[in-house]
């Protein structure tokens, strides 16, 4: 019964039991009703026959003719279903019969007196009377043949062929027929079947039909559709959980490094807290020591006031980190020149830079810039890179400084040619603690703070930070970028000429600058304070004289062109003083013909510089006349 | 009920022709006559006469020269009726005599010697008893074959008369004369 389990197998079976049973139920339907017609019809026939008997042998009867009515009777063989005709007289006796070959002769004697039709399982016997003028002449019998097996068996033999036909009919019409029921059925179980094998959900079976099967193959389709959004939610959220599970494992190592940096950290605060201790000690020591001389004591003290500044910069920085990090260091903005700015950074770490013999180059744009920004903040975090710079480089390294402006922001580049950075450290370098490994067993030490609070610095003022380098000994490069809503100078040009300050480690003077355009005077004295000038700024001839004989400045830069006096005529006047016979006196004009030169050196210049100034050159100047006159 | 006795007398008659044959039936009672009169009342169903010769109210059988089947008619006809209406039987000396009767019976003897020429062309069923009744001019004519009567027909005779007889009668004659359809 293998075949009863596919589809095709079970309509097969329908259609051919349905036609089974049609067939049956209208088989016996008909047999009954043609049995029924065939009985009837054939007494029928057989009382007509008697009928017509009876007619013809009355006269016989009436005049006692037995010839006649012999021959009567034997009309009958004609009628093959007929097997017996007999003929009684009226009191019951044999008048004449007719007997077929191979059947029993009729009683002698008739043998009930009643009439009608009697019929067994192979005969039908009937008795009529037969009546003449209204005369009973006799009685007629007939036997004749019913034959009901035999209808029965024709009629069954016909029924089994028509329905042998009809089962062929029907079988090569349902097969025929139920491809178009199976078809989309065995497509659809073919689809199911590689939806398991290969776990496609993308597979879809095609409705050819509008009927239920249609329906079902509808409603396959869109459960597909169904376990597909599903396994591909699935997927998803198990990407997603993969994900999480990678950002929580990468959020634990970052906890952890956090808390490894912390150790280090406080042991690094501990040692940096306790290292002036040592020299602070033996200070003491020494301050109690009777034999300690003046000297010695002064030393002492030196000691002990440079060893508590170091530690009162260390808290002030922790103490700033701190804030930062809580949220509530408040910026105290102000406006102030970029370069009065820079030249404070720069001021903060000269006595490093100086120490370790450094050079440092700065490079400013040479409009002037003003900014808005906490200038004590910016200052410190720009000192810091410095410091930094300077700390990380050899004796006798370069350090550049350069502030550039484009059209998004303002940078403050610090470059040195110092021990650089490894591509490693550089993703974390402006995170708290984390002072370069290589960097710890340096002579300067350090909490490794300084570029957190660069950062939180810049921070604060909407900028960023960052760090490249080329690697391990080729030096590094910090920036702090600034966005250009910090400036707020009215004279903003697109493009920013570059001037260039180079600064040396040579000898220091004390400078004083004169120019009525305050913006000239507190730009060139910023350069050189810079540079590392002790800068006096005045603003009239008047101002140069005053200041001049008080301060004793070392070099005069005049301007030519000024309201209360002329250059020249300031310049006079200085010379006459004793205090002005020495000092270098510098022209500086918007001009520089031959006649102006001479006329300045008439006046009592040493010099004459046209505008604009090339800081470089100012710088040679001032340090020839310096290193002539022997300062350091 | 009288219908069923006349039959019973009847059949009764022909039970015992039958089954013993004429002599013997004679012996027994049941004469030649009363098979003749049988007949002879029999005869009636299968023969049609004219209608306008229906003037009689009642169906009368003229007997001459048979005072034995006059006998038999006598106790068979009374209360039946023959073509619906009450029969009767009537001895005739002469043909002068025979009326309004439909049937006449002429019996054996003497009386076969007489001229029918008068009766033949009347509608009268004249049934004689002789062996040149036919030729006399009757319609029907006993003859006792084996023992047994029969009886022989003239249709010449009957269309004569104006009479139909009944093919079924023909079928049962010993023989038939002068038909049209024979």
């Amino acid at each position: 019964m293998r075949w009863l389990n596919t589809v095709r197998g079970k309509l097969m079976a329908v259609v051919l039991l349905t036609t089974a049973l049609a067939l049956v139920v209208a088989g016996i339907t008909m047999l009954t009703h043609d049995l029924s017609v065939y009985r009837q019809s054939w007494v029928s026939d057989l009382s007509t026959e008697a009928s017509i008997l009876a007619l013809s042998t009355a006269p016989a009867l009436a005049f006692d003719d037995h010839e006649v009515a012999q021959r009567n009777l034997s009309a009958m063989r004609a009628r093959a279903a007929v097997l017996v005709a007999a003929l009684y007289s009226p009191d019951g006796t044999l008048y004449a019969s007719f007997v077929r070959q191979g059947a029993s002769p009729p009683a002698s004697r008739i043998p009930t007196a009643v009439l009608g039709t009697h019929i067994s399982a192979q005969y039908v016997d009937l008795s009529q009377p037969v009546v003449f003028n209204a005369e009973r002449l006799g009685t007629i019998y007939l036997r004749a043949r019913y034959d009901l097996m035999g209808r029965i068996t024709a009629y069954l033999s016909i029924f089994a062929l028509v329905t042998l036909l009809s089962m062929l009919v029907a079988l090569a019409l349902s097969t025929a027929l139920q491809k178009i029921i199976t078809r989309p059925l065995d497509e659809m179980a073919t689809v199911a079947r590689q939806v398991v094998d290969r776990r496609d959900y993308s597979l879809r079976a095609h409705a050819t039909t509008q009927d239920e099967i249609g329906l079902v193959v509808a409603a396959f389709n869109s459960m597909l559709d169904e376990v597909q959004s599903r396994a591909r939610a699935l997927e998803q959220s198990n990407t997603a959980l993969t994900g999480e599970v990678a950002d929580r494992q990468a959020a634990e190592e970052a906890l952890r490094e956090a808390d490894r940096r912390k150790d280090e950290f406080l042991a690094t605060l501990a040692h940096e807290l306790r290292n002036p201790l040592a020299p602070i000690r033996h200070a003491v020591k020494l301050l109690e020591a009777p034999g300690a001389n003046d000297r010695q004591r002064q030393w002492g003290r030196e000691v002990i006031a440079r060893q508590v500044q170091r530690m009162a910069l260390l808290l002030d920085d922790l103490l700033d980190v701190s804030r930062i990090t809580r949220g509530r260091l408040d910026l105290k903005k102000d406006y102030v020149e970029l370069a009065s700015l820079v030249a404070s950074a720069v001021e903060t770490a000269r006595p490093l830079i100086d120490s370790k013999q450094h050079i440092l180059q700065i490079e400013l744009p040479t409009e002037p810039l003003e900014l808005e920004v906490d200038p004590l903040r910016l200052s410190q975090a720009l000192s810091n890179l410095l410091t930094n710079a300077a700390k990380y480089t050899d004796a006798q390294g370069q350090i550049l400084l350069r502030v550039s402006l484009d059209a998004q922001r303002l940078t403050l580049l610090v470059k040195d040619s110092g021990i650089g950075l490894s591509p490693a450290a550089i993703p974390r370098l402006f995170e708290m603690f984390s002072q370069i490994d290589s960097a710890i067993d340096r002579a300067e030490g350090g909490l490794g703070i300084g570029l957190a609070l660069v950062k939180g610095l810049v921070a604060l003022h909407g900028g960023t930070v960052e760090a490249r380098s080329s690697g391990a000994g080729h030096g590094s490069e910090f920036s702090i970028h600034l966005p250009r809503s910090v400036i707020i100078s009215r004279r903003l040009t697109a493009e920013v000429e570059q001037s260039v300050v180079v600064t040396v480690a040579g000898p220091r003077g004390k400078v004083m600058v004169v120019d009525d355009n305050r913006d000239a005077a507190d730009t060139l004295s910023l350069v050189l304070r810079m540079s590392g000038h002790e800068v006096l700024v005045g603003h009239s001839g008047k101002d140069a004289l005053e200041l001049g004989s008080r301060e004793h400045p070392d070099a005069i830069i005049l301007d030519i062109g000024m309201p209360d006096m002329t250059g020249y005529e300031a310049a006079r006047r200085v010379r006459r003083e004793a205090w002005g016979r020495q000092v270098l006196l510098v022209a500086v004009t918007g001009w520089g013909q031959e006649d102006d030169k001479e006329k300045a050196r008439a006046a009592g210049f040493d010099r004459h510089l046209t505008k604009p100034i090339d800081p470089n050159q100012l710088e040679d100047v001032l340090t020839a006349f310096l290193a002539a006159a022997g300062r350091h | 009920v009288s219908l069923s006795s006349t039959t019973r007398a009847i059949l009764t008659m022909l039970c015992v022709t039958v089954a013993t044959g004429g002599p013997a039936a004679a012996a027994d009672g049941y004469s030649e006559d009363a098979v003749k009169a049988a007949f002879l009342y029999r005869f009636a169903g299968y023969v049609e006469w004219p209608p306008e010769t229906a003037v009689d109210p009642s169906f009368t059988i003229a007997v001459l020269c048979a005072d034995g089947v006059v006998r038999e008619l006598a106790r068979l006809l009374p209360g039946h009726g023959i073509k619906s209406r009450p029969a009767q039987v009537r001895t005739i000396k002469s043909l002068r005599e025979l009326g309004d009767a439909r049937i006449l019976y002429v019996g054996p003897g003497h009386c076969s010697e007489l001229s029918l020429t008068g009766v033949t062309s009347r509608p009268v069923l004249v049934v004689t008893d002789n062996d040149r009744g036919l030729d006399q001019g009757s319609e029907i004519n006993f003859l006792l074959v084996d023992r047994r009567l029969r009886f022989e027909v003239s249709l010449s005779a009957a269309d004569r008369a104006g009479l139909k007889i009944s093919s079924e009668l023909l079928s049962v004659a010993l023989r038939v004369q002068g038909g049209r359809l024979r």
